[in-house]
């Protein structure tokens, strides 16, 4: 049976047996900032104050995600089927199941937010419109994030998956800057290479002291991490810093600091995986070997491209970018440039290469690379390995670089192609200019 | 249904720590061997796998006087002495030469390699069948190291002829200002220093230790209460079965090319039963997973919040695993038995943080953990009356009024806990895991999903150690099973606690 005879049986069948309710219970609703609706009539009935006095930065911050499946497109025109996740923030409660059940995204949509902040995650599952036959609850892990609770982990054995049609909240206090990575833990081998993986990082409180203080760092006002050594501390009400009276100082401060950043996650699939997973076969663990390697999501030359749209139109989904994040990273002659790599795959290494200048290795699993004396352990390198699992900062300081189109791109030659499609793969442009 | 096969296998190995918690189990802790003078003997054996299957395996046996006698996967951890020299007298067993090389270490037995017919046969002098050959090395740095045989190891060593050593530091317990000097601590009890309870790395008969000689009497960099080994090791039943049924050269050669894991090894094991009890055979007394009668050794971590714990990692694949910490980050203090300092005195000064460590064929890493819940931004505990050992003051008896009115919604969340910042889903909507309480606090248990639950009895909270290429967390096609684990952060006892019982899991 071809995929797209497989999409619509699997359809006809979807329409009948899935019958969820409709109203998702959200704890707190809409990510617009400092606005609370108590009884989820969209109405605002409270505000959330704003954070260390800063307007536009609530103290406290949400996001909506829906959990489920939908079809990505390959660099090489390949359709396949995906579970993932999509973020509803924008639709009301009574409307939020129609609107977001198979519309699932490669990666899933980003999560960033400050240290300091707190973060209500809801997470509705929604069900897998094309696959009646499954049951599956889905989760969120907050990956590498420090000092967790079983409760708000994610990872179903110590804790619980959320069933379809329900709702949870997850809760996080954001206290530690760095580069993470999250993704559903529920059945973690199928759900992750079925592609349930998004970026998340968390941007240090050294941006918003020199945004408060209007003193830059060596001329910079975003940090991968506190640099500095005399930072202060924020307030025990997080209504300021302690003091902004400080001049920062360090050995490494200002060393993290940089003008364009872009988080790119490395991933992968396997095409017979997920062509037996719409077929409801049986799923071939043993066997896996990956086919299509990708940067968020996507295969070169898409990674440059457009928001990827969708064939879904066929089945009623229109407007369905289920590839929306893109890896192209454009700056100018000068500036420094912060990668927030991670590699997501659930069985491949991968060893990403740069044909320009060598860069600045600045952070690991979510660390400054500083020895607990305080000694700079950071490290020049025109590539960077990288395990399922790791995430790693870099700096690319494009002082003196002759403008034009770099590349930035895994020197696993397996994994520079879109299955039997050359010249693709694991690769994006970085673009001086 | 997967997974209500790992739930029966799950209850199996419940039923038997429930059976031998009578018999009085150390579990969290290395098992091994001590001394300087050892018989070893190098045979088959077949290991048992989580989803019904056996494998082949060759291993060494301790057959000194009063050992445990028989193979095991992987061979008898060596705990020794920095300083020791040690001496094995290897009897062989199986059909071709075996040899034991000890990376690391400072041989002094011969280092001239075993040639046959010209070729090359072991990196160091064999043993031929049904002889024997005796090794000794000197253990001059401390550290994490292994042993494995220097003979044809492409198969050799896929067959299993390994074994972890762990060296211990000449200061190991002899520095008695460790036990004054608190570390790790984030919390306080009403102000003051919790006293320290468990931290008796420098107490003769106590567990705790350092791992490497500290530079001084205030380098903590490897001082630790409780130690785990995390050796790990992956099968392709395609060559084990080729081994025990064909091991035919001329005809029906192995393509090596073709080889492709899909069994993947803690200490021998294969989860969920690297979290059953291990076999131990103390005083003649054999107890434990006797299922398993050869892979003795589990892996379980368990610990209280504020505790230190050194993981031995060690690497017998051939293939790299990227172990990921739930709970928290690790911190690599040494590599291949080498402390990560920049110079002599300094400690660990080149250490670092990692959520997910690439562990390299053959090497191996020792890293501590420590958890205590700071800054969760909710109190852990829900009995708020007292402070716990290493709780995290700030968050003390912190409550919280829900965003939302649960009513609203029309579905059945559970009342708000005060003391947490959300409302928690009802049983019904969730789908419980064998770790979970029910509840979102330590020391405190609620309603699970019916079935579920079961395999936490101090109520802890749970964290999977785990490879993070997920497909390693399968046994032969069958999930979850694999290269992983739960590690467990058991409460402080409490007033009226059964501490009997506790002492039973956690020496």
């Amino acid at each position: 049976m071809t995929t797209n005879k497989l999409l619509t049986y699997w359809l006809a069948l979807a329409l009948i047996a899935v019958a969820l309710p409709a109203a998702a219970f959200l704890q707190f609703p809409y990510d617009i900032p400092g606005i609370v609706d108590w009884n989820n009539d969209g109405t605002a009935t409270g505000t959330v104050p704003d954070f260390i006095g800063l307007p536009g930065t609530p103290a406290a911050v949400s996001m909506h995600l829906a959990a489920g499946d939908g079809y990505s497109k390959m660099a090489d025109g390949t359709g396949l089927y995906i579970f993932g996740f999509n973020k509803g923030s924008a639709f009301p409660a009574s409307t939020f199941m129609k609107n977001t059940e198979f519309r699932a995204e490669m990666p899933a949509p980003t999560i960033s937010y400050y240290e300091g902040q707190e973060f209500y995650l809801t997470l509705t599952n929604v069900g897998m419109k094309l696959r009646p036959d499954l049951f599956d609850p889905h989760s969120v892990h907050f990956h590498g994030f420090p000092q967790a609770a079983p409760v708000f982990d994610g990872e179903p054995m110590a804790s619980f998956g959320i069933r379809m049609g329900f709702d949870l909240t997850y809760y996080y206090n954001l206290v530690e800057p760095g580069t993470y990575l999250y993704h559903c833990h529920v059945e973690a081998t199928e759900h992750m290479e079925m592609g349930m993986l998004g970026n998340l990082f968390i941007m240090p409180r050294q941006d918003l002291y020199t945004r408060k203080t209007l003193v830059p760092v060596s001329g910079f006002t975003q940090f991968a991490y506190n640099d500095c050594d005399n930072l202060p501390p924020y307030n025990p009400g997080k209504t300021d810093f302690e003091t902004t009276l400080v001049t920062l100082s360090g050995s490494m401060c200002g060393s993290t600091g940089y003008h364009v950043q872009k988080e790119i996650q490395f991933s992968d699939f396997d095409a017979i995986f997920h062509q037996k997973s719409l077929a409801a076969d049986v799923l071939p663990f043993a066997d896996m070997e990956s086919s299509h390697y990708m940067l968020n999501g996507r295969g070169y030359p898409d990674t440059v491209g457009a928001s990827v749209l969708n064939d879904a139109a066929s089945i009623g989904k229109v407007n369905y970018y289920s590839q929306p994040i893109d890896s192209k990273v454009t700056a100018n002659q000068g500036q420094r440039i912060l990668l927030r790599l991670s590699n997501l795959s659930i069985q491949n290494f991968t060893t990403l290469e740069f044909n320009g200048p060598a860069f600045k290795v600045i952070g690991k699993c979510a660390k400054l690379l500083r020895g607990p004396d305080g000694k700079d352990l950071s490290y020049s390198a025109n590539s960077v390995f990288m395990g399922p699992g790791e995430t790693y900062d870099l700096i690319l300081d494009t002082s003196g670089w002759a403008p034009g189109t770099y590349y930035f791109y895994s020197r696993n030659l397996n994994q520079l192609n879109n299955d039997q499609m050359e010249r693709g793969g694991a690769m994006t442009e970085i673009t001086i200019i | 249904m997967l997974k209500l096969q790992f739930m029966k296998k799950i209850s199996l190995i419940l039923a038997a720590i429930i059976l031998l918690l009578s018999v009085g189990q150390a579990n969290a802790f290395i098992d091994g061997i001590s001394g300087t003078s050892f018989q070893f003997a190098a045979r088959e054996g077949r290991l048992s796998t989580p989803d019904g299957g056996n494998l082949l395996f060759w291993g060494f046996a301790d057959t000194t006087p009063g050992g445990r006698a028989s193979v095991q996967y992987p061979g008898p951890t060596l705990i020794i002495n920095q300083g020791d020299t040690v001496t094995i007298t290897l009897a062989n067993e199986l059909k071709e030469p075996v040899s034991m090389m000890f990376p690391g270490m400072t041989t002094l037995s011969s280092m001239v390699p075993a040639l046959k017919q010209g070729r090359l046969s072991s990196l160091v002098p064999e043993c031929e069948p049904g002889g024997t050959q005796t090794y000794s090395f000197r253990a001059d740095k401390a550290g994490t190291f292994y042993y494995q045989s220097g003979s044809n190891q492409a198969i050799q060593l896929r067959m299993g002829l390994f074994g972890a050593i762990v060296v211990r530091p000449v200061l190991h317990k002899k520095l008695a200002i460790h036990n004054t000097v608190p570390f790790g601590l984030y919390s306080s009890t009403n102000g003051v220093r919790h006293p320290q309870v468990r931290l008796d790395y420098n107490n003769p008969t106590g567990i705790g230790g350092v791992a490497y000689n500290p530079s001084n009497s205030s380098d903590m960099s490897t001082v630790y209460d409780r130690e785990f080994l995390y050796m790990v090791s992956e099968m392709d039943p395609k060559f084990q079965r080729w081994m025990e049924f064909e091991q035919d050269k001329i005809n029906k050669p192995f393509d090596f090319s073709a080889w492709k894991a899909n069994y993947w090894f803690i200490n021998g094991r294969n989860a969920p039963d690297t979290m059953g009890m291990p076999l131990t055979s103390k005083n003649g007394v054999v107890s434990g997973s006797l299922q398993l009668p050869s892979q003795p050794y589990n892996c379980m971590p368990l610990f209280h919040p504020g505790e230190r714990v050194l993981i031995r990692i060690i690497n017998m694949g051939q293939d790299f695993h990227p172990l990921h910490t739930h709970g928290n980050h690790m911190r690599v203090v040494a590599e291949d038995g080498n402390l990560l300092q920049s110079s002599g005195g300094t400690g660990a000064d080149l250490s670092w943080e990692a959520f997910t460590v690439t562990m390299a064929p053959g090497k191996t890493f020792d890293a501590t953990f420590t958890w205590s819940g700071k800054g969760l931004g909710w109190d852990i505990y829900e009995d708020t009356a007292t402070f716990r050992p290493y709780e995290y003051i700030a968050d003390h008896i912190k409550t919280f009024t829900p965003f939302t009115s649960p009513a609203a919604s029309g579905l059945t969340p559970k009342l708000p806990p005060q003391g947490l910042p959300v409302i928690m889903p009802g049983i019904q909507e969730t789908m419980a895991g064998p770790n979970g309480s029910g509840s979102p606090f330590l020391g405190s248990k609620e309603a699970l999903t019916p079935g579920e639950g079961g395999f936490n009895p101090f109520n802890g909270f749970f964290f999977m150690w785990h490879s993070h290429a997920e497909r390693e967390l399968t046994n032969n096609d069958i999930f979850p099973g694999g290269l992983l684990t739960m590690a467990g952060i058991v409460p402080w006892p409490a007033t009226g606690d059964n501490l009997t019982v506790l002492d039973e899991y956690m020496p």
